[in-house]
């Protein structure tokens, strides 16, 4: 027993020197745009995803530092609320987040961040779905649903029309906190507008007739209807470009896909998703659902599955050897793989990866 | 005389062009002149014509326009609705109300001991054969008003009802400090904040148990946690102070009016990766415990080191967890300090998204005769339907060299023990680990 006890003894040392000796390297995993020439006066910005980091830094420019939470390969309802994370909200003077229900865990670390400034409600907490026109919202709200969104499908950042209403809501935050820089972050906010119209539908539809309407056709789901007016001759489709020319391919066709990350991409895009691989929202397949899901895709003669790159890959492997259906994984967000750096690339890759791989 | 007409005539026709010429040199002027009124007409009927066709298609994008502004606005149509009836938000303030969720831990036991003592429902070790309702748990959260969070969980069991825990907690308090009121579990080692549905395995490590009892130090108290600057390049460190009271613990037994338990808590967290992290603790616990000649004091001092990996993107399907903590404990009697030694390991593998395999071993002194130990080795495998429900198989070998427990009547042999354990859990609450 006596060695046992000097044993313990030296392993109880051990553990106190080590929790005193640095780790190096552990700060080179931190999710930052960083604006180097940056002065006192830099706004700390914290958002929840990459892809609203993106977007923030549109608007504020040199003025701000950008840090991001959950990274852009990460499932975004399971994001483990590590102390880091208080730490870096500690000194924020902006709280980006969607502002419904994904970020669940992001209560937590708030409550630990002991920073007042960006609790809810509070001059430092930015909304960003604030505004926009929720999807899939829930009709019945129990578990038999599985692990529902109780205010409507919260994944806003795939639909490019959403991008507008995020961007505003973060200038509204911005100004609120650096109202010194309201010009400037207002005539980023146009410039994003602009950027976003024109990525849509191409320089020429929006120089006749402006973004805003185009994207309210859009909204509406009257644009394709508008598109087949004549002009000098020729119908206003054959002026169509930006990403909804390079859609119109997929457009109407009929795909499954893992979970509904992609409703606002498929709203905008015209894609119609007919099943999904989870029986019910966070539910894990199980063999019978699988099995009809291989059914489905036969009798609909289905060729595209949308999978986001965090999910497991077995369940699409095997739909995909029993049916030929092609499983497509994208990452859901902004640096979810490497090279893409902002929204536009993203929308730019889900785009022609779905245009490769659709039959 | 002919000669003379045709001469005259002719002087007369070759002077004749002297005035036409001059007549002819002006045409060519009205000639360019005409050209150029003829160029001026010209543009400005290409002019009008340019513009007559910038004018169609400006009519033509007015027409699109008006089209689109037609397309684009869908007015509702407004019309008055006689069966329509109104309510008033007067009496309709449920949003108001807290989180509200309902838990239940089930659990079937199988042992090779049958002994009373141990097996009794509620003490050192829960009963090992039959079906058991370890307790129910209602849990309340809310925020109280926009400084103060307010948190209650009362459950029951076969010993009646419990309050497990119930505070408040101001939060964003000068020097980055949060302050919790009420009856509260305070930060002590790594497993102490868990409610028991929520443990790695089904029961506590015998070190703790035999420290603190199966509930761990629990009372009513205030505690203060202070988020401390980056200390020897962490990533965050904390530390946490408490004064309760409670006297339901194995080494803090005094029950004496004003005798209070102080535990203290410095974590120190690195993250190593973007997968993976390590968090070093430094516990202690401070109090009073009853002895037959007098109250002495006692005191438990606590190390431990976590590491868990899980791999971005992956977390839903791998993670390893891995938790160790050795603790010493001093407890005070007549001529001095009993001093005892505990400690445990546990792992917990995620195998995909609805399988865990874990395993624990432990080892501990007790508290007030350091030559009596037990060891125990759990391994068990859980089943995650979904977040919210959960079956666990456990298998547990405690090995005891114990002869004579104050606290509990003998004997103590070995066990092999077999547990089925069935969580679930209405409403909105999840235990948040990170």
């Amino acid at each position: 027993m006596k060695k046992i006890k000097v044993v313990f003894k030296v392993i109880l040392a051990i553990i106190l020197l080590t929790s005193y000796i640095p780790i190096n390297g552990q700060h080179q995993y931190q999710h930052q745009y960083r604006y180097r020439g940056g002065n006192n006066s830099t706004l700390n910005i914290v958002c929840s995803f990459s892809d609203y980091a993106s977007i923030v830094r549109f608007i504020v420019g040199e003025h701000g530092n950008i840090q991001y939470i959950a990274h852009g390969e990460q499932d975004p309802h399971f994001v483990p609320p590590k102390p880091s994370y208080a730490m870096m909200l500690n000194t924020a003077d902006l709280w980006i987040t969607t502002g419904m229900d994904l970020e669940i865990w992001s209560t937590t670390i708030l409550d630990k961040a002991r920073n007042p400034k960006i609790m809810d409600g509070e001059i430092g907490f930015v909304s960003v779905s604030d505004g926009i026109n929720i999807l899939q919202k829930v009709e019945k709200a129990d578990r038999t649903e599985g692990d529902i969104h109780l205010m409507g499908n919260p994944h806003i950042n795939t639909g490019p029309l959403n991008w507008k209403i995020i961007a505003r809501n973060i200038t509204t935050g911005l100004i609120k906190v650096d109202p010194s820089n309201s010009a400037y972050y207002e005539s980023n906010l146009e410039k994003f507008y602009d950027k976003v119209n024109r990525a849509l539908f191409g320089d020429e539809l929006v120089d006749m007739f402006s973004g805003d309407m185009l994207c309210q056709l859009l909204e509406n789901k009257t644009l394709f209807t508008f598109l087949e007016r004549e002009y000098q001759g020729e119908k206003l489709i054959g002026k169509l470009d930006g990403w909804l020319k390079e859609a119109l391919p997929f457009r109407g066709k009929k795909v499954i896909a893992y979970h509904k990350n992609w409703a606002y991409f498929a709203e905008t895009f015209g894609l119609e998703i007919i099943g999904y691989i989870e029986p019910k929202p966070g539910i894990p397949p199980s063999a019978k659902h699988v099995q009809n899901m291989i059914q489905l895709i036969k009798d609909q003669q289905i060729k595209l599955m949308l999978v986001a790159s965090y999910f497991e890959k077995k369940s699409p492997q095997m739909i995909e050897d029993k049916t030929g259906i092609k499983a497509l994984y994208l990452p859901l967000f902004v640096e979810g793989i490497g090279e893409i750096r902002d929204n536009f690339q993203l929308v730019d890759y889900w785009i022609d990866q779905i245009n490769k791989n659709i039959q | 005389m002919k000669l003379k007409i045709i001469l005259s005539f002719y002087i007369i026709i070759s002077c004749i062009p002297v005035i036409p010429q001059d007549t002819l040199k002006i045409l060519p002027e009205k000639e360019d002149s005409l050209q150029i009124r003829i160029e001026i007409l010209e543009s400005e009927l290409q002019k009008l014509q340019q513009e007559f066709k910038m004018q169609q298609e400006e009519d033509e994008i007015k027409k699109l326009m008006e089209e689109a502004e037609r397309l684009s606005v869908q007015p509702e149509e407004e019309k008055l609705d006689i069966s329509k009836r109104y309510y008033s938000g007067a009496r309709q303030q449920q949003g108001l109300n807290p989180n509200i969720s309902f838990g239940a831990d089930f659990f079937a036991g199988f042992s090779t001991s049958d002994s009373k003592s141990l097996n009794e429902q509620g003490d050192i070790q829960y009963g090992n054969n039959g079906f058991f309702l370890r307790e129910a748990e209602l849990s309340l959260i809310a925020p109280l008003d926009p400084f103060t969070r307010g948190k209650g969980f009362v459950s029951a069991s076969g010993e009646g009802l419990e309050v497990d825990e119930v505070y408040l907690e101001w939060l964003n308090l000068p020097l980055n400090m949060n302050l919790k009121a009420g009856i509260f579990r305070p930060e002590f080692g790594l497993l102490n904040r868990y409610h028991d549905h929520a443990l790695p395995q089904f029961d506590r490590p015998k070190a703790l148990v035999n420290l603190f009892g199966i509930n761990g130090i629990c009372g009513a108290g205030i505690a203060s946690n202070i988020m401390l600057p980056s200390f020897l390049l962490s990533n965050a460190t904390t530390f946490e102070l408490s004064a309760l009271m409670g006297s339901s613990n194995q080494i803090f037994t005094s029950e004496t009016y004003g005798e209070f338990i102080f535990t203290g808590q410095f974590v120190n967290y690195y993250d190593l990766s973007r997968s993976s992290y390590l968090e070093f603790r430094l516990s202690g616990a401070g109090g009073r415990n009853d002895q037959p000649e007098g109250i002495h004091n006692t005191y438990v001092t606590g190390a431990g080191i976590t590491f868990k990996w899980a791999p971005v993107g992956r977390e839903k399907y791998r993670t390893i967890d891995w938790k160790n903590e050795f603790l010493y404990s001093f407890q005070g009697y007549l001529d001095g300090y009993y001093k005892s030694m505990g400690f445990y390991s546990s792992i917990q593998n995620k195998l995909g998204a609805r399988f865990w395999l874990s395993g624990r071993v432990g080892y501990s002194e007790i508290p007030y005769d350091p030559s009596q130990y037990e060891w125990d080795f759990a391994v068990c495998l859980d089943f995650w339907e979904s977040e919210f429900v959960f079956t666990r198989f456990q298998y547990q070998y405690n090995y005891r060299e114990i002869e004579d427990r104050k606290d509990l009547a003998g004997p103590f042999p070995s066990d092999h023990s077999f547990i089925i354990q069935v969580v679930w859990a209405m409403g909105p609450h999840k235990h948040e680990a990170y």
